[in-house]
């Protein structure tokens, strides 16, 4: 069998465990891309990021947007899978129009939300005012512009989690919901002793792809704010950016990748912990 | 049915692989020479005209916003990519892609050409701009700066006049702010615009960005003053003005929603367009307090050191571009960098905003010419934007900045 595994190895290899194994060999070199020859600096880098105050801002940053975006959008994707579930026509109609804005480009998304909550013409603006309500500075406030991020995330990938947990609702054993129907369960009884228990492990499955997506945060917020007000936005993989290919240091902007790459495997690995612990049907 | 792959087949496959490169190269002289350049009207129909400069010159254009079209030429370039030929530049990426030996310079091929297309003529103060350590690395296309638009209807209306200082400029913003309706000022905070606009008040206020050595003195004393000055200003601005760039910047005046604010002199013709303006003939320009000092750019096209095009026939290129009669046809779009056409009275007489450009241009102080100022802009834009937001006080912002700056010059190689 193994002859038959080389064509997709070498493959993986060359598109996935190489660029990885440059990415970790860069981190250990001072690299600036305008120099001269890269300089191999052992940790300094990941030395000099973790003494660096911003790194830690932006990680507070990347995990206080990931925690209220994946949060918002699971409480609404459910509210709305369920709705769905017990909908009795235009089922496939409302699901396909709640999906669009996760089948748009996200910096095509990402510029349309910009027009939407621009300062005063933007077309939340423009409406508020029209009403003669004082709108907030969306994107210029710090507090603002974390809820604008936040509302444009749960904008562009509600719909993943409405349909996954949709499809999840739709295998499941409506006998259990006509026994606790019969013993005289209301409505929320139902969703939180018998539905939610049983779409536990299907919910943290998709919150853990979600938390680990959200993570990489980039497109929305390069786009919509770019990091601002000051650096209010700024999240990991922005600065990242910033440090590549604004400063042009490849050895640091590496390091700061595998730094992430290993916050990121830790938390999902939690997450897995969490699940195989609960219920090991989710993988 | 499908035939089997022989192995006879696999080499042949193998031997045109391995040919290739060198077919190739055999009619690269029949290839189209790539432009990468950022855009807007005014280099749109400069990369318009490159490609019918000169027959049987096929030329193929990517035009993209200025950090992106940076940032390829960058990522091309560093890697040695024979794939440009042409890119567009600025003062400060021109100064940077030739330090680091990535441009062709120019000065044969300027001697050579001189005479066949006036390029005595190119304004000699933009042509300082173009070079570096001595050597010519671009041929400026255009040149732009910053001016104090504002609007004459409103400042007539409530007795105003243009201000002299950045206090009278505050004062006047304060006056015709009455929000939502419309605000005093505007302006864009967001990214490279950072430098573009503290520029005129870091220079006027401030001491500037660095001394002689490159040490920065925009945290001093005076430039805390300049900073604070702008963080006054920022009070009658329309909202969102970290995340505000050009084109917003350019519809908040055109769209009636703010009173003034520095407008680069490419936009103005926008504001006198009726199917985009709501403000037409009532924009005036002039120079920014306290003397100007204010931002002055140059479009630039300049020749990578890699490629693989005929130099000379490249150069004929952008030159036959730049040519007068095409500068005058773009002159509505961008300011030009011929003598010639700048001075022309008739030209000042059919867009009102000439004679205001010209004085700003007699006033105008570029960045500083540091290869690195991009990559030091960075990290003072971002403070400087903590610093007007309130998020740090502008002191301990400038000072972190200074910090960083230095951290970064001393590791390459600066201060020794």
């Amino acid at each position: 069998m193994w002859p038959f595994m080389v064509p997709s190895l070498a493959v993986m290899g060359f598109v996935l465990l190489y660029p990885l194994a440059s990415a970790v060999w860069y981190s250990f070199l001072r690299y600036y891309l305008g120099g001269g020859a890269p300089v191999f600096v052992g940790l300094a880098n990941y030395l000099d990021l973790l003494s660096d105050a911003r790194f830690w801002s932006d990680l507070l940053t990347t995990v206080i947007l990931v925690g209220f975006s994946v949060a918002l959008q699971l409480v609404i994707g459910l509210a709305l899978a369920l709705a769905l579930y017990a909908a009795a026509r235009g089922v496939r109609l409302i699901s396909l129009l709640n999906f669009l804005p996760n089948v748009v480009t996200p910096v095509v998304g990402a510029i349309f939300l910009k027009w939407l909550f621009i300062g005063r013409f933007g077309l939340i603006d423009s409406t508020l005012i029209s009403f003669d309500i004082f709108p907030p500075d969306w994107l210029g406030d710090p507090v603002w512009a974390k809820v604008t991020l936040i509302l444009a995330d749960t904008w562009k990938f509600m719909p993943f989690l409405m349909l996954v947990l949709y499809a999840g609702l739709q295998a499941f054993d409506t006998q259990l919901l006509e026994a606790a129907q019969i013993d005289g369960a209301n409505g929320w009884q139902r969703l939180r002793y018998v539905i939610l228990p049983m779409m536990k492990p299907l919910i943290l499955f998709v919150v853990a792809i979600r938390a680990m997506d959200a993570f990489r945060f980039f497109d929305l917020v390069y786009v919509i704010t770019n990091g601002g007000p000051g650096t209010a936005t700024e999240t990991i993989t922005l600065y990242t950016y910033q440090i590549g290919f604004r400063m042009l240091e490849v050895g640091k902007a590496s390091a700061l990748g595998v730094i992430t790459l290993v916050i990121v495997a830790a938390m999902i690995g939690g997450l897995i912990f969490l699940m195989s612990r609960r219920g090991r049907e989710a993988f | 049915m499908p035939r089997a792959i022989s192995r006879r087949r696999l080499l042949a496959a193998t031997a045109a692989g391995l040919a290739a490169p060198a077919i190739r190269r055999a009619f690269a002289a029949g290839e189209p020479v790539q432009l990468v350049s950022h855009r807007y009207p005014g280099l749109e129909y400069y990369a318009d005209k490159l490609k019918s400069a000169l027959p049987n010159v096929p030329v193929e254009t990517r035009l993209m916003q200025a950090p992106d079209a940076i940032q390829l030429d960058r990522l091309a370039l560093s890697s040695g990519s024979a794939q440009l030929d042409i890119l567009w530049g600025n003062n400060i990426t021109l100064v940077s892609f030739a330090k680091s030996g990535w441009l062709e310079p120019l000065d044969d091929l300027w001697a050579k050409h001189k005479d066949e297309f006036n390029l005595g003529d190119i304004n000699e103060q933009l042509m300082k701009g173009c070079t570096y350590n001595g050597h010519v690395y671009g041929m400026p296309l255009t040149v732009n700066t910053l001016l104090y638009a504002y609007r004459g209807d409103l400042y007539e209306q409530k007795g105003l006049v243009p201000a002299k200082t950045w206090d009278d400029y505050i004062a006047n913003a304060k006056a015709l702010n009455a929000p939502p309706r419309r605000y005093g000022v505007t302006l864009a905070l967001k990214g490279d615009m950072v430098s573009n606009e503290m520029n005129a008040v870091l220079n006027t206020i401030g001491d500037g960005w660095f001394d002689k050595d490159w040490r920065p003195t925009f945290n001093d004393a005076r430039g805390v003053e300049a900073v604070e000055t702008y963080k006054r200003l920022a009070q009658y601005c329309v909202p969102g003005y970290t995340a505000v760039h050009n084109d917003e910047h350019t519809i908040n005046m055109s769209q009636d929603i703010a009173a003034q604010g520095q407008q680069w002199a490419t936009r103005c013709s926008t504001m006198d367009n009726p199917d985009k303006s709501h403000v037409v003939g009532k924009v005036k320009w002039t120079v920014m307090p306290q003397g100007g000092k204010q931002v002055v750019v140059s479009d630039v096209y300049c020749i990578s050191r890699f490629s693989t095009k005929d130099k000379d026939t490249t150069f004929r290129l952008i030159a036959s571009a730049l040519r007068e009669e095409n500068q005058r046809g773009a002159a509505a779009l961008a300011m030009p960098s011929r003598k010639a056409v700048i001075a022309d009275p008739m030209l000042a007489q059919k867009y009102r905003w000439y004679p205001a450009v010209s004085e700003a241009l007699s006033v105008a102080q570029p960045l500083p010419a540091l290869p690195e100022f991009s990559e030091a802009s960075e990290l003072v834009n971002k403070r400087i934007d903590q610093a007007i937001v309130g998020q740090m006080e502008v002191k301990p912002a400038l000072d972190a900045a200074a910090t960083e700056v230095q951290a970064m010059l001393s590791e390459r190689g600066y201060y020794k």
